[in-house]
């Protein structure tokens, strides 16, 4: 299935999982199937543990790999994440 | 319209399973994996250890050397690949945040790629997100023991006493043989 | 036939600028244009490599999928590769799989390594590689489609993208063309490369190298002189082996073979004494680094008693051969991926 027949909005909630136990919550920010791009925002203010969120690098390689195996294309996973400080 | 091939493998991740049983523990040695996060988890493998010893079984302690992040220190660890060779069996925890989630199911399943029974013990809240993890790697019916939620913050006594009271649904999920 | 290839399978219009655009929307190109990898073309491409569609030929970092000959000849049809260089193709790929060479390295550094293959044997004519003038790039023939079919399953196999699995800065144009380049043999008065390495007859050496320069003195009258520029250039202190990470690498030369002939064998007969000479220029003075840079190189035992540090750990981590037209007066040089090592294998 890809992300553009089962829906982004749907694909998003899907990946909820991996932080919401820590209280955090990704946005989607852009999804663009066309372009490849899958754009989300991870947000961390109700989060009172942030060391307890899976690590930046973790998150966005199992989000990238959640979301690739889900299509058959290489799409292009940017994850907006606050606790990167190299912009 | 013509059919073309992809240049890709297919993705074709191999379905483990839930790995094997346990079946008896009498004589067998049982590996308890242990964090750097959780005070509450050290008590609730206190009385598990204990208990172990009464099925007749060696409990085995490690305590990972991360509680987060550096993935090379976890690999890298010669100590772990020494408990994995000296275990039997595998209890693997705690999987009470997304961190430490992500490194006692990455612990548990270098144990299932061993071939040695495995039991991933998690609060409720973070059951999916280990299930997430495992079915990642292939492992999509892990053996996973839940613990009530929150967990930690409870009085030493508490934590003891509810260990106490999942020892049984522990090795139901391990299926031993009692 | 057809049926027995695995590969998933995609309903596209076949029209190169039509499939190309379809190939760069699911991730599989290069930017290139791309030729149709039909069922039809893959089996061809198949059958030449003598090898079954589902030989695994290794796993490759960093996704470690298994490596089928039939991906190697579906990635070398998109390529426009000839069918009669899978043997060669797949040979490449055995190498770059091997422990020594590091993939999972050379596909995540930030540095701008990429594979340059050296060819030895009959088989450089039977599929035309290139090993007289602009035998490293220009000349007119299949060589830049070979090395991109090498690219493309790197790109596609073992997953390396750039900015995702691979952090390389700058990268290269090899990158997408790979290096592929021939041994002039018959005007080499040394043993060929892969003979010294080990492989005698049709054979591919890999090496990881962070690109190409050229190396001009267009004066030098003996072969002392030729040898010094060499590998004075070569030891240039921002070799990837110069940095204080680095343990040690495979460095490789490419001599004309006028320089080859007429003036190095002339003055130096001992190939052994040549590579000594090449070894001992590529190195600096301790005091030549910035000091920031000493404690590094002190603590790996890089500084010799004579102050120097050199590029390479012995004369036998030198690879030299010969290639390239005659109008002389320049060399080229391929610095090296540090710890890293080169692969020799024979094309079966």
């Amino acid at each position: 299935m890809t992300v553009e027949a089962m829906g982004l909005a749907e694909a998003v909630e899907e990946l909820q999982v991996l932080v919401n136990g820590d209280g955090a919550r990704l946005e989607l920010i852009e999804g663009d199937t066309g372009a490849g791009r899958l754009h989300l925002r991870l947000d961390l203010d109700a989060v009172e543990c942030i060391d307890c969120v899976l690590p930046p690098d973790a998150l966005a390689d199992i989000i990238g790999d959640s979301v690739r195996r889900r299509t058959a294309s290489d799409i292009e996973v940017i994850v907006d994440d606050p606790r990167r400080t190299d912009g | 319209m013509t059919v073309v091939l992809s240049p890709r493998p297919p993705v074709t991740v191999q379905r483990r399973g839930a790995g094997a049983v346990a079946g008896s523990l009498k004589g067998k040695k049982v590996g308890l994996r242990r964090d750097q996060f959780w005070r509450s988890w050290d008590w609730v493998t206190d009385e598990w250890a204990d208990a172990l010893r009464a099925e007749g079984a060696t409990p085995v302690m490690w305590r990972a050397p991360v509680g987060k992040g550096d993935k090379q220190a976890v690999d890298g660890s010669g100590e772990f690949a020494a408990f994995l060779d000296s275990i039997d069996v595998a209890i693997t925890g705690l999987c009470n945040c997304g961190s430490c989630t992500l490194w006692a199911v990455h612990d548990g399943l270098a144990a299932l790629k061993h071939d040695i029974p495995t039991v991933f013990v998690s609060t409720e809240h973070f059951e999916r997100l280990a299930r997430t993890l495992a079915d990642k790697e292939g492992f999509d019916d892990i053996r996973i023991h839940l613990l009530p939620y929150p967990l930690e913050g409870r009085l030493e006594d508490d934590v003891r006493q509810v260990a106490r009271e999942h020892f049984d649904g522990l090795l139901a999920a391990l299926e031993t043989v009692r | 036939m057809a049926s027995t290839l695995s590969a998933d399978r995609f309903d596209t219009d076949v029209d190169t600028l039509a499939f190309t655009r379809f190939a760069m929307e699911h991730g599989w190109g290069d930017g290139l244009p791309c030729v149709a990898p039909t069922e039809d073309r893959v089996v061809e491409f198949v059958a030449a490599s003598g090898l079954s569609g589902d030989h695994v030929i290794g796993k490759l970092a960093p996704l470690r999928a298994d490596c089928t000959v039939e991906l190697v000849a579906i990635n070398s049809v998109i390529a426009g590769a000839p069918a009669e260089a899978m043997p060669l193709i797949c040979t490449v790929i055995s190498a770059i799989a091997e422990p020594a060479f590091d993939l999972a390295g050379v596909n995540a550094t930030t540095a701008s390594v990429t594979q340059a293959v050296v060819v030895n044997g009959a088989i450089r004519d039977r599929i035309d590689i290139p090993y007289r003038y602009s035998a490293v790039g220009g000349w007119a023939g299949p060589a830049p489609a070979i090395g991109r079919a090498i690219r493309l399953v790197i790109r596609n196999v073992a997953g390396q993208v750039s900015g995702q699995t691979s952090e390389s800065v700058f990268g290269q144009p090899g990158r997408v063309t790979g290096i592929v380049v021939g041994e002039w043999e018959e005007r080499s008065p040394w043993v060929p490369l892969s003979e010294r390495r080990g492989v005698s007859g049709d054979a591919v050496s890999v090496f990881g190298v962070l690109g190409t320069a050229n190396v001009l003195d267009s004066v030098a009258e003996t072969g002392e002189e030729l040898l010094q520029v060499m590998g004075r250039s070569l030891g240039f202190m921002g070799n990837n082996n110069f940095c204080q990470a680095s343990q040690f690498a495979d460095q490789l030369i490419a001599v004309n073979p006028i320089w080859a002939n007429e003036v190095i064998a002339r003055d130096i007969p001992s190939f052994d004494d040549v590579r000594q000479i090449v070894w001992e220029a590529a190195s600096l003075r301790i005091d030549e680094f910035p000091a920031t840079l000493h404690p590094g190189i002190e603590a790996r035992g890089r500084i010799k008693p004579n102050g120097r540090v050199y590029l390479m750990d012995s004369p036998d981590d030198l690879n030299i051969f010969v290639c390239g037209g005659l109008g002389s007066l320049h060399g080229c040089m391929f610095p090296g991926m540090s710890n890293h090592l080169a692969v020799t294998k024979a094309v079966s």
